[in-house]
């Protein structure tokens, strides 16, 4: 038995470890989605019969953590009598363990002894994976094959020999070969970096000592989440979100989750979800389990999220449906939508048994994939994405309002400089700022919609726009308001103004054309009546909010010359207010 | 018994030719018999070779694929030739690595002796699908290859004698038919390890020296054939341009010019002045393209000679770079062997008329791309492709008339894919073809008379479940009366497609009906024997109308012929009509 000390120097080291590996791809990439955005994850994993465990992650992009485990089980049943010291594997398939087929996940069994004992992985979104589409992002597919190249577990080096053959491979179903071969090899590095740092680990302790410590770590967050879960009150407990449409014709799509809290586990059963449709909103299995383990981490923010962790949750998750579908269903959005929606239903009932703890921890984007020439690069081609778009989705939690940026758990993606876009790429913002009377009123209120707008310069700029959730907005919580719904325009301002309802392919925006995007924020917590009157006011003062509707949706009378807050006439207004909603019988 | 090798007795050069041939002929015919897609079993969009040490095409099984072996197999020999064990097998399908499309893959593989390599071994065949947007990897509406499918380098799919086996499960996902592509592939390497052990048996027997030098013989045999039979065309530089109709995507005016220079040391064929590359699938790649540069040559050289790299040798290729005959990535390039490979075969057998009149013809014709894909919700409401028909080879081009007999059949470089199965279709897909004949008065006129176009009509096939849509590309054709057309009949309509329909949902379609033009005549009308005239009125093939208006012929009251009346019908036709048949040529 390893005694708890050295145990828990051990578990806070392989935590560094996912760190270092994360840092170390970040620097040395050359996409800015790595290393501005940070829309990657790593992790360390370890394996005994046919168990693949994590053992710890690195705090980044949280939703690529539950794919990156089953991407490294598919390499390692594929692989199980074929693996030797020197090997480097990848995988990018969602029927494959992964998510979408832009995530890619690079794999290095550390060997000792003659013997593969860890498996650090990274796991990272890629700007381009060839397919019909530039960016991987086809509204249009109906297929996988319309999304980009698959691969399945494959080696990239074996016995240290670099197989030249699949790189080239890589690099012809790509239209930004340098780009991928960058980050790719910033992936290789990272995990040769988790590689030296583990065996130096190992070098320090032994063996033995080190897999006694994987004992006591997995244990340890086991432990800590069946104490918390043996605190809820037993019982069943529901939540629902609806996507407004899969792309492909499909409306309202459904996932239901039934939370069964029975002493200290639970049961997460998606039954009753909506089966799996045409457009690319469909969810691979590891993409879905993401999402169901990322709200427990919200929920239970504080443990280390490892394979232990999610020993005493039991997912179900019917075949067929949008969230665990049979192939070829397209998935090239369910990293977003139906995952946000996963997250949300999820995070509905989560906030029945633990109301402080829930909150928006959603990534819900308007996505802008964004591509052209640059005439100040020699018309070098670009593919991107402008996230400027995308960037609210926070909501108000216990305690604390929504602030300017992803939610809590999605924090780790940059919003990217504007300045920095605005060099990369012809245009420039002509707006980028919070919408007076958007933020969902809540005790604590979410955080107010983000509206953009950019106009193209030198040269026409495509973008394939996709936009979600303008009719079903993001979701309150325990009484505070939904949110109020995304909007894109084009050719904003003019005549030809149009609302970008669904999803546009290629709009090429011409010089001079200004686009607008309204984004909204994350949802309301808490009734909005019983916010603080003096934080109302402030948000008054901020122009969040304006004296009407803090007076409609607060109940909090301010004087709209002298921007006094009026505290009778605010308590005669909120008991006016209250006496006036239905009684609940 | 002679004590001379091999290489210096043309007797027995020529028996070790035959032999070369035959194991082409028989890794083809493993091919053939073992692969699953019908592309490959069925149409024969296959072929296989013996390729030098130096990347030399030795030894083929069908000239139709020549090119595209010898591009791929140069450039795989040039790459790994540092880098290869003598139980490796590379697998490529990459349009920009010497291929055409797609889903043509071809494997290379060397044939060791001891620690050295020898020869190679190289099989192409036709999958059914790999990636893309569109089942079958023809899209009309694809700007860029990655829309058409997935490119794949030469991929070592056997290294030291270990199947890759994480490589080709990769390839196999990227179909829409995996299995079939993995038995496609082992098919392949059936073929491959047939090619390799008779080989071997040969270098055991003669020696590698020997087999080499014989080998090299018979390379520079063919290279002087061809430079022998190029010597025959008066030195001098002949040019031919020709035009695309349009190019699926609405692109218009895009021309093929060829200069065809015969010198001393051959001939050198030069692109220069061809449109640039369009954005749509009609670009051909080089391999595809000089193939529609080899047909009409040997076509109109007569040639009796081996097909092989030596015959290669004498003809220099200029095809400038971003144009239609050499497009530059990411152009698609899917359907380039038809369109613009009509087009340039067709220049260069205009360019060809000049040099050797008389002779030249054509040896394609301007096709039709027609298919039908059946989509099918398996699992919940996902939309996968499931099948394609392909319609497109019911109806039929006729061939042109020659200074040597009237066309018959398909053009030369089509009349390898034998015409599909009525009796399959009918069973298998539950459809009907309700008619197939030749179009009276199709044929063009001529001393010699092209062969008839012919016309389908077919009743969709019956599926139980999903909706099918129809993709289809009409070229048709500008030189004839008879053009190509395609019509999709139901609800006692008919629509025809003016040029191009993508996807198109079929409704209550119920019937295609798809009519080929029919090949040019050669020589004047007036002078082709009225017995033959007779022959083709009884046959249908010309009307009695046509027989007295075109070809001048006139019958008395007894159905004979009036052998008077027929020689002042045609004087009087001559002096009208310059004496020249008015689509013919030659």
């Amino acid at each position: 038995m390893v005694d708890k000390i050295t145990a828990e120097i051990i578990r806070e080291y392989l935590e560094t470890v996912s760190e270092e590996v994360s840092k170390t791809m970040e620097n040395t990439s050359v996409s800015q989605v790595f290393s501005e955005a940070h829309d990657y994850s790593s992790g360390i994993f370890y394996t005994k019969g046919n168990q693949v465990e994590l053992l710890a992650r690195a705090n980044s992009q949280p939703v690529h953590i539950f794919a990156s485990l089953t991407s490294v089980e598919a390499m390692l049943k594929e692989f199980r009598y074929n693996l030797s010291p020197g090997d480097l594997i990848i995988a990018t398939d969602p029927y494959f363990g992964g998510s979408h087929i832009p995530d890619w996940t690079v794999m290095k069994p550390i060997f000792y002894n003659n013997k593969p004992v860890f498996f650090p992985a990274v796991r990272a979104h890629f700007v381009e994976v060839g397919g019909p589409v530039p960016g991987g992002y086809n509204s249009l597919a109906n297929e996988i094959w319309q999304e980009g190249f698959r691969l399945a577990p494959m080696k990239l080096y074996e016995k240290g020999e670099m197989r030249k053959d699949v790189f080239d491979l890589l690099a012809a179903n790509n239209r930004l070969p340098e780009t991928m071969m960058g980050d790719l090899s910033a992936m290789i590095g990272a995990c040769r970096v988790g590689e030296d740092r583990i065996l130096r680990l190992i070098e320090k302790y032994g063996l033995v000592t080190t897999l006694g410590a994987i004992d006591y770590l997995l244990d340890y967050s086991e432990k800590l989440v069946r104490a918390e879960i043996a605190r809820w009150p037993d019982g069943v407990y529901r939540g629902r979100s609806v996507l407004d449409h899969d792309f492909g014709g499909g409306e309202d799509i459904n996932v239901d989750v039934t939370l069964t809290v029975a002493g200290d586990s639970c049961t997460v059963d998606l039954t009753g979800t909506h089966e799996q449709t045409r457009g690319f909103i469909n969810s691979a299995l590891g993409n879905t389990l993401s999402w169901i383990y990322t709200e427990f981490a919200v929920v239970l923010a504080g443990i280390p999220v490892n394979s232990g962790f999610f020993r005493p949750i039991k997912p179900v998750v019917p075949q067929g449906t949008v969230v665990n579908p049979y192939p070829p269903a397209p998935v090239g959005n369910s990293t977003l939508c139906i995952g946000n929606d996963i997250g949300q239903a999820m995070m509905t009932a989560l906030a029945k048994v633990a109301p402080e703890r829930a909150g928006s921890a959603f990534i819900d984007l308007t996505i802008d994939a964004i591509f052209g020439n640059n005439v100040r690069y020699d018309n070098e081609l670009f593919i991107s994405f402008d996230y400027s778009a995308a960037p609210i989705s926070s909501g108000g939690a216990y305690g604390v309002d929504g602030w300017g940026a992803y939610a809590a758990p999605h924090a780790s993606l940059k919003i990217p400089s504007f300045e920095m876009m605005e060099v990369l790429f012809p245009f420039l913002y002509l707006q980028n700022e919070y919408g007076l009377d958007t933020a969902a009123p809540g005790q604590w209120r979410g955080c107010p919609a983000h509206f953009m707008q950019r106009k193209v310069t030198t040269n026409p700029v495509g973008n394939h726009w996709q936009v979600q959730h303008s009719r079903y907005p993001l979701k309150g919580f325990v009484g505070g308001a939904d949110s109020v719904g995304n909007l894109v325009i084009t050719n904003f301002g003019t005549t030809d103004q149009q609302e970008v309802r669904v999803a546009k392919e290629s709009h090429w925006q011409q010089p001079g054309e200004v686009v607008f995007a309204r984004k909204q924020g994350g949802g309301g917590w808490g009734d909005p009546l019983k916010r603080d009157p003096h934080a109302v006011l402030r948000d008054v003062l901020d122009e969040y909010v304006s004296v009407g509707r803090a007076r409609l949706d607060y109940g909090v009378v301010i004087d709209p010359v002298t921007l006094m807050l009026d505290e009778v006439a605010t308590r005669l207004q909120r008991l006016e207010m209250f006496a006036a909603r239905t009684p609940v019988s | 018994m002679s004590n001379r090798s091999t290489a210096q007795d043309p007797v027995a050069a020529t028996i070790l030719r035959s032999k070369l041939e035959a194991i082409v002929a028989e890794m083809e015919a493993i091919l053939v018999n073992t692969a699953y897609s019908p592309n490959v079993s069925v149409s024969r969009q296959c072929a296989a070779a013996i390729v030098s040490e130096h990347g030399e095409i030795v030894a083929v099984s069908s000239a139709l694929h020549l090119y595209p072996l010898a591009f791929t197999a140069a450039l795989i020999v040039e790459q790994y030739q540092f880098n290869l064990s003598g139980e490796d097998i590379l697998l490529t399908n990459d349009p920009y690595g010497g291929g055409t499309g797609v889903r043509n893959f071809t494997s290379v593989a060397p044939v060791s002796d001891g620690e050295t390599i020898a020869l190679y071994v190289a099989v192409c065949a036709q999958t059914e699908d790999f990636g893309g947007d569109l089942r079958g990897n023809l899209h009309p509406s694809a700007i860029e290859i990655w829309a058409e499918g997935a490119r794949c380098p030469p991929m070592k799919i056997t290294r030291e004698a270990r199947p890759q086996r994480d490589v080709l499960k990769t390839l196999a996902l990227n179909s829409r038919n995996p299995d079939a592509f993995e038995l496609d592939v082992q098919a392949m390497v059936a073929a491959i390890n047939v090619g390799r052990q008779r080989l071997r048996e040969l270098l055991d027997r003669q020696g590698r020296t020997d087999l080499v030098a014989s080998i090299e013989t018979g390379l520079d045999y063919s290279e002087r054939r061809m430079r022998t039979l190029l010597d025959s065309v008066p030195t001098g530089t002949y040019s031919g341009e020709h035009a695309l109709e349009h190019d699926g995507q609405g692109g218009r005016g895009a021309v093929v010019k060829v200069q065809l220079r015969f010198d001393e040391r051959g001939v050198e064929v030069d692109f220069t002045g061809t449109s640039p590359q369009t954005t749509s699938f009609v670009n051909s790649t080089q391999s595809a393209a000089a193939t529609c540069v080899f047909l009409p040559l040997i076509a109109a050289l007569r040639g009796q000679i081996p097909f092989n790299g030596g015959a290669l040798r004498a003809i220099r290729l200029v095809m400038p770079g971003g144009t239609l005959v050499n497009p530059r990535l990411p152009a698609p390039t899917g359907w380039g062997d038809q369109h613009v490979g009509h087009e340039i075969a067709t220049a260069v057998t205009i360019a060809l008329a000049k040099a050797v009149p008389q002779q030249a013809g054509r040896v394609t014709a301007n096709s039709v791309l027609l298919f039908l894909t059946r989509r099918e919700a398996r699992h919940g409401q996902t939309l996968e492709q499931v099948e394609t028909f392909d319609l497109s080879n019911f109806a039929q081009s006729g061939a042109d008339g020659s200074n040597e007999c009237d066309g018959w059949g398909v053009p030369g470089a089509t009349a390898r894919r034998p015409l599909p199965s009525i009796e399959l279709y009918e069973a298998d897909r539950g459809g009907r073809i309700e008619s197939l004949e030749f179009i009276p008065d199709s044929a063009g006129a001529g001393q010699l008379r092209g062969g008839p176009g012919t016309a389908a009509v077919i009743s969709l096939p019956r599926v139980d479940g999903g909706i099918m849509q129809i993709t289809s590309v009409v070229l048709k054709g500008r030189d004839l009366e008879r053009q190509n057309s395609v019509a999709l009949e139901g609800g006692g309509e008919s629509t025809e497609i003016e040029s191009v329909a993508v996807n198109r949902p079929i409704g209550d379609l119920v019937k295609v009906s798809l009519a080929m033009e029919g090949g040019r005549g050669w020589g004047s009308p007036f002078e082709r024997r009225p017995a033959a005239v007779i022959r083709d009125v009884l046959d249908g093939i010309i009307s009695t109308r046509a027989a007295g208006e075109v070809y001048g012929v006139i019958l008395d009251a007894s159905g004979a012929i009036d052998e008077a009346a027929t020689r002042r019908r045609r004087a009087e036709l001559t002096r009208s009509t310059s004496g020249r048949g008015q689509q013919g040529h030659g």
